[in-house]
């Protein structure tokens, strides 16, 4: 959080009654401060719609086109997940990542764009429905009289990410099962079950497929056993493989990469130092040690490199790749510190707008142990995506959503970076438009590199409603070839992906 | 996010124990009959299994005072547990739904068969504490009442 954002949010906080109770588990009967001062906020501030519950019987509607027209072979659903229920009886969650998973299917066919949301019917959300109140713990929240768990699945929102396996929909989490869904109705079959011992075993919200085989990687963490478990899944959905390697550390790990050799990860210096609830609350930062790099060979999971960089924290990576004499080159977007996880996404829950401080940088691993790490710009960034048929490959773009340190309430525009030439392409829709994920959808099959559409939502908080753009992916600072605006405003997302 | 491991969460050497019958022995003396009621099964197969505490320290990772195991035939279980001495008891039991004898945990440790405790008490990284768990027998017969959520 910048300094200017932190005074900010503290003249805020005076003015709904002080620091008492912040972060704490508290009754609902004095009144919860994080909810009051929300409330507070939300009244002068319609960047808050973005953080707002949303009702409970999802949203059903239409985008009304607001220019341009759909390209031509830009038909199919984009679904996004993120949270969207923070509060229940007047008591709201202190941690943005807390809150259930709720779907949103934009449906673009032919010149109209039809929207759904919907809760993701959890174990945690049926239950948490049916008593009318927050029953478990939360990954960075303990509500009042919150009880005990059996396993993480108790406490499972489903609320990170979402992918299409086979013609299922998966909504990920990280801390344990992913969630079957019905691509079409939206309802729940549950959590998805891989095979003998694995039911309820960490899936991270991050897979990645190989564009040759269609085979899906992913990792869960075990942060407290300092392991991760690998996932290797095939194309048709069943597992392949499934197997825990050690001794990894205990840095939180939320993102990784491929390459035709290796699964990748940093794993950063917030680290899980002890077992307690919240669950984050058993997270501290060490600048003390290194960030370190691992390489795991895909055919040999016990063998593996590693180089230790400076002190990092990230979420997401855009992507990378090996050469041939072994050296790895990637792209993340990467913090100095936690304090997007352990303050800002804290301070969302008040209503008090976030900075955050993540900046694209390469990444060379090099094959010698030795390696390099460049900031292209000067921008912020986060969410990046590349051309899903380069995962793993050589290959020059990476979107992400671009601010500036001084855009306290975070993106405005969309940006493209070529990492081999640092070419960079932008737009901005300017103030009051908060823009979410920019996922990539190529062309065709067979197009090349980058030729196909930027799809992206975003909250447009003069106009009250969540709106989505389409762009020339190869040309961003020509401006959306298409914009469409929704009746009503929902809650911001994380992560989606395309079903064409 | 990342990970809750629930580390041994039922201090699975007490339960590893296989019960095989009352271990109680019948008593002539006057001492109360505990009786076990447990609700709200989900699958009509396998067995209870059952261990018996009788304070805190033994609660926390040592022995039971006695282990149990009934089959299952349909949501409920009643079993009656044998004369005990008036005094603080407290339960751990896990639904041996494929009936191998054993707890199944998943890849990572984190059971995977429904188990529960004394007073539907409920832990989050291991058994509740004995406190929640603990209830007491006084000079009557007592049917106490478990329920898995």
């Amino acid at each position: 959080m910048t300094e200017m954002s932190r005074r900010h949010a503290l003249t805020l906080f005076a003015a709904v009654g002080g620091a008492a109770g912040l972060g704490a588990p508290v009754r609902a009967l004095s009144g919860d401060p994080i909810y009051e001062a929300f409330q507070a906020n939300a009244r002068n501030d319609p960047w808050t719609l973005g953080v707002r519950d949303a009702p409970a019987s999802g949203f059903d509607g239409e985008a009304r086109r607001l220019h341009g027209r759909l390209p031509r072979g830009l038909s199919g659903t984009l679904y996004r997940n993120g949270p969207g229920r923070y509060s229940r009886q007047d008591w709201r969650y202190r941690h943005w990542f807390d809150g259930d998973g709720f779907l949103q299917a934009w449906q673009l066919d032919g010149n109209r764009i039809a929207h759904r949301g919907r809760f993701i019917e959890t174990s945690k959300w049926q239950a948490e429905e049916a008593a009318g109140r927050f029953l478990t713990p939360a990954f960075g929240s303990m509500p009042p009289d919150a009880g005990g768990l059996t396993g993480p699945d108790d406490m499972n929102v489903a609320n990170t990410s979402v992918m299409m396996l086979n013609g299922e929909l998966l909504a990920l989490w990280e801390g344990g099962s992913a969630w079957s869904l019905d691509a079409d109705t939206l309802q729940a079959r549950g959590p998805r079950r891989w095979g003998s011992g694995l039911d309820g075993v960490h899936f991270s919200a991050h897979p990645k497929v190989e564009p040759e085989t269609d085979i899906v990687w992913n990792f869960g963490q075990d942060a407290h056993g300092g392991r991760l478990v690998l996932w290797k899944i095939g194309p048709d959905g069943t597992l392949l493989d499934a197997g825990l390697v050690d001794e990894i550390g205990t840095g939180m790990i939320h993102d990784f990469i491929i390459t035709e050799r290796s699964l990748v990860f940093l794993v950063g210096n917030l680290h899980h130092e002890r077992l307690r609830l919240p669950f984050l609350d058993g997270f501290a930062w060490r600048g003390d040690v290194p960030m370190t790099a691992i390489a795991i060979d895909k055919n040999d999971w016990s063998q593996r490199r590693s180089w230790d960089l400076p002190p990092g924290f990230l979420f997401h990576f855009g992507g990378g790749w090996e050469e041939r004499d072994g050296t790895i080159r990637l792209d993340a977007a990467l913090s100095p510190n936690a304090d997007v996880i352990l303050e800002d996404v804290r301070d969302i829950m008040r209503g008090v707008p976030w900075a955050g401080n993540s900046r694209m940088q390469l990444v060379t691993l090099g094959a010698r142990g030795h390696f390099r790490i460049e900031t292209p710009g000067d921008g912020l960034a986060e969410f990046p995506q590349v051309d899903p048929r380069y995962t793993g490959k050589r290959r020059q773009y990476t979107w992400h959503v671009d601010w500036t340190p001084d855009q306290a309430r975070g993106a405005t525009a969309i940006a493209r970076r070529n990492v081999l030439t640092g070419a960079f392409d932008h737009y901005d829709h300017g103030p009051g438009v908060y823009v979410e994920e920019p996922l990539f959808i190529p062309a065709s099959r067979r197009s090349a590199e980058g030729e196909g559409w930027i799809v992206h939502t975003a909250l447009n908080a003069e106009a009250r409603a969540t709106e989505l753009h389409v762009f020339d992916a190869l040309n961003l600072s020509a401006g959306p070839q298409a914009s469409w605006r929704l009746p009503y405003a929902c809650p911001f997302g994380f992560h989606g992906c395309w079903r064409g | 996010m990342t990970t809750l491991t629930l580390t041994n969460i039922l201090g699975a050497a007490a339960l590893a124990l296989v019960a095989t019958a009352v271990a109680a022995e019948a008593d002539p003396s006057p001492n109360p009959v505990l009786t076990l009621r447990v609700e709200q099964i989900e699958q009509a197969q396998g067995r209870l299994m059952i261990a018996v505490f009788s304070d805190g320290e033994s609660w926390s990772g040592g022995q039971p005072a006695f282990t149990a195991s009934a089959a299952v035939e349909g949501s409920e279980v009643e079993l009656e547990l044998g004369a005990v001495p008036a005094g603080e008891y407290g339960v751990k039991l896990y639904h041996d739904v494929d009936g191998d004898g054993e707890l199944d945990t998943n890849l990572v440790g984190i059971p995977t068969e429904p188990f529960a405790f004394s007073n539907s008490a409920m832990g989050s990284f291991g058994p509740p504490a004995w406190e929640a768990a603990a209830f007491g027998v006084g000079e009557d017969n007592t049917v106490h009442t478990i329920s898995f959520r």
